[in-house]
């Protein structure tokens, strides 16, 4: 009797544990489906609007919120982006100072200061990474290291981006990539650090295909 | 009929059973394969055992490489060169593997290092700092620092709140040197590469001594699995160091030994069938064969079972000339028609002078310098006793005079017609003095690479591996030994101070001394840190005044302010810690007991310079007793080593000819015979020397030990004549030196053909000194003789 009585409530138990499995199973696997379903269908949606951008000017309004300073910094400037991988990030006020990508070219200008050409890989893969934003062709390239989330309300599509391996991210803690839901163009990113240092970047007034002279993308000023 | 006598029956039993048990225990000996009982005991002491003790003995490079430097392939080389290290780091066989620093090294290393800096900081570094301090630096530096914080991606606040100015620079610089290749750099992925991409460093040590030959291949067949394993296709790889010369010798023996030793046994094996075709000779001749095992058993005793193998190798071989023996008394035994007891008694003479000069040579060889050499004149000396006496007792029981007697008419020495005897000796005077004119003209060629056996494929790779690395042979290493554990800051003080002495003498140098001085020194950087600090406090209220108006917050650069005056001592553990740790693993090297603390001064092409610091370092050892200090250089190692071979070997030949002069001269007193009896050594001297300046130009240090060993040998063919002209030995002797000759030439001479150079190098000195030997034994010995008379 004993016996029999305990066969029959580890039967219920393991009977529970598998309908339990299976309800897991299937909630994760359609959660997945759905979200990758989505992400997969605003990144392509994005790349087919890139894809008819061959330059881009906007003007940037850059916000620094770290614990090394005061109160938030806001840097003001310009991007240039010309496809494929020219990219000139420029602030002008409160000093001057700009990135400028050229594929493999890094330049770092600084008011009054000679020119840096940036040599170490990982800084510049890391720059690199700044024409995301208007290039999505490399996407395949950042899934191997960050894992990929959607979400999307009523004015934006947000993607973000968590490194996989926290150690090999650079000490990045995560990426937002803002695109106005209307046209799905890029409007804000926001970089969050190791250390919660928290970059915003917002992009206004922004100009497809306008002709941009060559020397941006090699010369400091 | 044979064997009649039961005492005979006995004394044979029991030298078979003897073979028998040695021959079983043999196999219990543990060989020493390790080259380093090829040099001096006095060079071993003092350098190659500080070599050997530090390991870099054992420490193998692995050049990792690609045919095109694409993106794909870099890719490739990284990868494997990641799998490969692993694999090996993980092996318990290696130790100290470096194949990648960490992800983000620059910064670890330097968030890690920099609030030791002030420990650092000599006093060119506070000028320095002093020189930069200005406020439009300061200014500069903290728009830098703003900017940098302020550019998306990037995100560096730990370094420049901990070094606001820039003073990292000065620490930077101190680790630069300490990148071990001027051609390489170590890439942002932490991988040691060169400046083309196409090739990556990989390098660990064994636990294994790698100059064992047994190791080396299990070292090697372990190593060959894991690159089969872990190389991405179009990745190749090469091994540099001991590993591959160690296997490429022990293989190319193994090589010659299998294929020589058939041809030696055959050619012998027809030499007796074709001419003598004799079971007792073949029984008489195989005494010595059955004494080798016993002679090795008695000879590891006595070395309490340590013996190297190339000693046992060559002692082997060496005892081998022990045949000689009872060929003699065989032969003469056998060809003559007086008694037994009469003939003995007649060679007892002859062979006991030849076995004298033999054993005399070998004795001498007991004072060798080179371990090696003194356990093979052992061997040697144990061997041939043996098979001496052995022979004398065993030979005569092979003879049964009525039965065995022989037609010796054609080989009896007569009286040589005094012209004939004057063309042959003016001949045999013409090829001396040629040989003793080129003797002077001889370059004396003692480096031991010219008797190490390098493939083709190993000097290719290692010119590659120079060209690709840098590399520089011509090192001076000075090695701190620090005795125990516990005296380490002491042995890095003095340690700083060789590093002054050199610096003040502009000599470049690589030392820890600079990113790990001892405590002494540290303590005066922190003071002249702490004093500058104080006179500059200004600049502090500057930082904070320019910080504040970029919008710095006022504690943004509090670990700054904190480490100016806030100090702790830097020790090993702190640097083991960070990156840099396989880096100071190749100057500080940590044993069982003690430290070693080396400091490698580069490019280094004159003798002065390390004369110079030799006199330093010898000044100093008479104020520090604490710690050993040693001075290491490739060059004068290897001239030291030259030198010291050279005159070993040079006393050697001197003490050795004096000894056989000796003994013939007490034997035949007159001046004719010991000529006569001389002529097969001078002779082979002579061929010798001209052999050597026509074929190779230079003699080197095994030609001298085979010259030695063939000095030995022929006098023995000359006593044997000039007794058989006395009449005291059997007149057909002339018989049994070429059955003797031949037999030497056969089992030495087929080594001429040898892959490896120090066999070669054996076997083309004893071909060439027994094959002008022998004729002068047989031709010119006689000739002498006959310019005087019998009795002279």
């Amino acid at each position: 009797m004993v016996k029999n009585g305990i066969k029959y409530i580890f039967k219920i138990i393991s009977l529970i544990i598998t309908v339990n499995f299976l309800l897991i199973t299937i909630l994760i696997s359609t959660g997945y489906t759905n979200q990758s379903k989505s992400l997969d269908f605003f990144l392509r949606e994005i790349k087919l609007k890139q894809e008819k951008i061959q330059t881009l000017i906007c003007n940037i309004k850059q916000i620094k919120k770290s614990n090394l300073f005061n109160k938030s910094i806001i840097f003001t400037g310009k991007i240039y982006y010309q496809k494929p991988n020219n990219i000139r990030y420029e602030f002008k006020y409160p000093i001057y100072s700009a990135i400028i990508i050229n594929n493999n070219y890094i330049l770092k200008c600084t008011e009054n200061m000679q020119p840096w050409k940036i040599k170490s890989d990982i800084i510049k893969n890391k720059l690199k990474n700044l024409n995301f934003i208007f290039n999505m062709n490399d996407i395949s390239r950042l899934k191997q290291n960050f894992f990929f989330s959607i979400k999307e309300d009523n004015i934006y599509v947000i993607i973000s981006m968590k490194p996989k391996h926290f150690k090999k991210s650079y000490k990045i803690k995560s990426i937002k990539l803002f695109f106005l839901r209307k046209d799905l163009l890029p409007h804000k990113l926001i970089f969050i650090d190791n250390q919660n240092n928290l970059t915003e970047i917002i992009l206004t007034n922004i100009v497809i295909n306008h002709k941009i002279p060559n020397k941006l993308f090699y010369k400091c000023y | 009929m044979l064997l009649r006598n039961k005492k005979y029956i006995q004394l044979w039993l029991i030298l078979i059973i003897t073979f028998l048990i040695s021959t079983f225990l043999c196999k219990k000996i543990k060989l020493n394969q390790n080259i380093i009982g090829l040099l001096p005991d006095t060079i071993n002491n003092n350098s190659l055992n500080y070599i050997k003790r530090i390991g870099l003995l054992n420490k193998i490079f692995i050049d990792l490489s690609i045919n095109n430097n694409s993106t794909n392939m870099v890719v490739a080389l990284e990868r494997s060169a990641f799998l490969l290290g692993k694999d090996i780091q993980q092996t318990k066989i290696f130790t100290n593997t470096f194949f990648k620093l960490s992800d983000n090294y620059q910064l670890n290393i330097i968030e890690k290092l920099l609030p030791y800096l002030p420990n650092l900081t000599t006093r060119d570094d506070i000028s320095y700092i002093n020189k930069i301090l200005k406020p439009t630096y300061i200014k500069k530096a903290l728009l830098t620092d703003f900017t940098i914080l302020n550019t998306p991606l990037i995100s560096t606040p730990n370094i420049i709140r901990l070094d606001p100015l820039g003073l990292s620079k000065l620490l930077i610089n101190k680790l630069k040197q300490f990148k071990p290749q001027k051609n390489a750099y170590i890439n942002d992925n932490g991988f040691l590469i060169s400046k083309d991409k196409r090739h990556i460093l990989i390098w660990t040590s064994t636990k294994l001594p790698l100059t064992d030959a047994k190791n080396a291949e299990k070292v090697n067949q372990l190593l060959y699995k894991l690159l089969k394993k872990d190389l991405l296709h179009g990745v190749n790889a090469t091994v540099i160091g001991t590993l591959p010369h160690t296997l490429a010798n022990a293989r190319a023996i193994k090589y010659d030994l299998r294929h020589l030793l058939p041809i030696t046994t055959l050619a012998l094996l027809l030499l007796f069938l074709i001419f003598f075709r004799d079971i007792k000779l073949l029984c008489a001749i195989s005494i010595p064969f059955l004494c080798a095992p016993i002679a090795i058993i008695i000879t590891t005793a006595i070395l309490r079972w340590h013996i190297y193998a190339i000693a046992l190798g060559f002692g082997l071989v060496l005892f081998g000339i022990a045949i000689d023996y009872s060929v003699h008394i065989y032969f003469s035994l056998t060809r003559t028609h007086k008694s037994k007891e009469k003939v003995l008694i007649q060679i007892k003479k002859p062979l006991v002078t030849a076995y004298l000069t033999t054993i005399g040579v070998f004795i001498v060889l007991l004072f060798s310098k080179v371990p090696s050499h003194r356990q093979m004149a052992l061997l040697s000396i144990i061997g041939l006793t043996l098979s001496f006496l052995i022979s004398w007792f065993l030979v005569p029981s092979l003879v049964n005079p009525k039965n065995d007697l022989i037609n010796h008419k054609k080989m009896v020495i007569k009286q040589i017609n005094k012209t004939i005897a004057i063309i042959r000796i003016t001949f045999w005077v013409i090829m001396i003095t040629l040989g003793f004119i080129f003797w002077s003209k001889l370059h004396y060629n003692v480096k031991l690479t010219s008797l190490e056996y390098i493939p083709k494929y190993i000097s290719y790779n290692e010119k590659i591996f120079h060209k690709v690395w840098g590399y520089n042979s011509n090192t001076i290493i000075i090695i701190l030994d620090s005795k125990n554990y516990n005296n380490l800051s002491k042995t890095l003080d003095i340690n700083d101070l060789i590093y002054h002495h050199l610096k003040l003498q502009n000599i470049k140098i690589l030392s820890i001394s600079t990113i790990l001085p001892g405590n002494l020194k540290q303590f005066k950087a922190l003071k002249r840190w702490d004093t500058f600090w104080e006179k500059k406090k200004y600049i502090l209220s500057l930082i904070t005044k320019y910080a504040d108006q970029l919008g710095f917050n006022q504690s943004a650069f509090n670990p700054f302010f904190y480490n100016l005056f806030h100090h702790k001592i830097l020790s090993l553990k702190i640097l083991l810690n960070s990156d840099i740790k396989y880096f100071i693993k190749n100057f500080i090297i940590k044993t069982k007991k003690q430290y070693y603390i080396l400091t490698i001064i580069y490019n280094n092409t004159s003798n002065k310079i390390y004369y110079n610091i030799n006199q330093f370092i010898t000044e100093l050892k008479k104020h520090i007793k604490s710690v050993n200090i040693n001075i290491i250089s490739n060059k004068i190692w290897q001239q030291k080593v030259e030198k010291l071979l050279h005159s070993d070997l040079l006393n050697l030949s001197i003490a050795a000819s004096i000894i056989i002069f000796i003994i013939v001269w007490i034997y035949l007193k007159k001046p004719l015979k010991i000529m006569a009896a001389l002529s097969p050594v001078i002779s082979s001297l002579s061929a010798m020397s001209l052999f050597s300046f026509l074929t190779q130009g230079d003699i080197n240090i095994l030609n001298i030990l085979m010259g030695i060993m063939v000095i030995g040998l022929s006098v023995d063919y000359g006593i044997f004549i000039v007794s058989s002209f006395k009449k005291e030995i059997s007149e057909s002797s002339k018989t049994a030196v070429t059955m003797c000759a031949l037999s030497t030439l056969i089992g030495f001479g087929a080594l001429a053909l040898a892959k490896h150079p120090a066999l070669k190098s054996l076997g083309i000195t004893v071909l060439v000194g027994i094959l002008a030997a022998w004729p002068t034994a047989i031709w010119i010995a006689p000739a002498i003789l006959s310019l005087g008379s019998i009795d002279d």
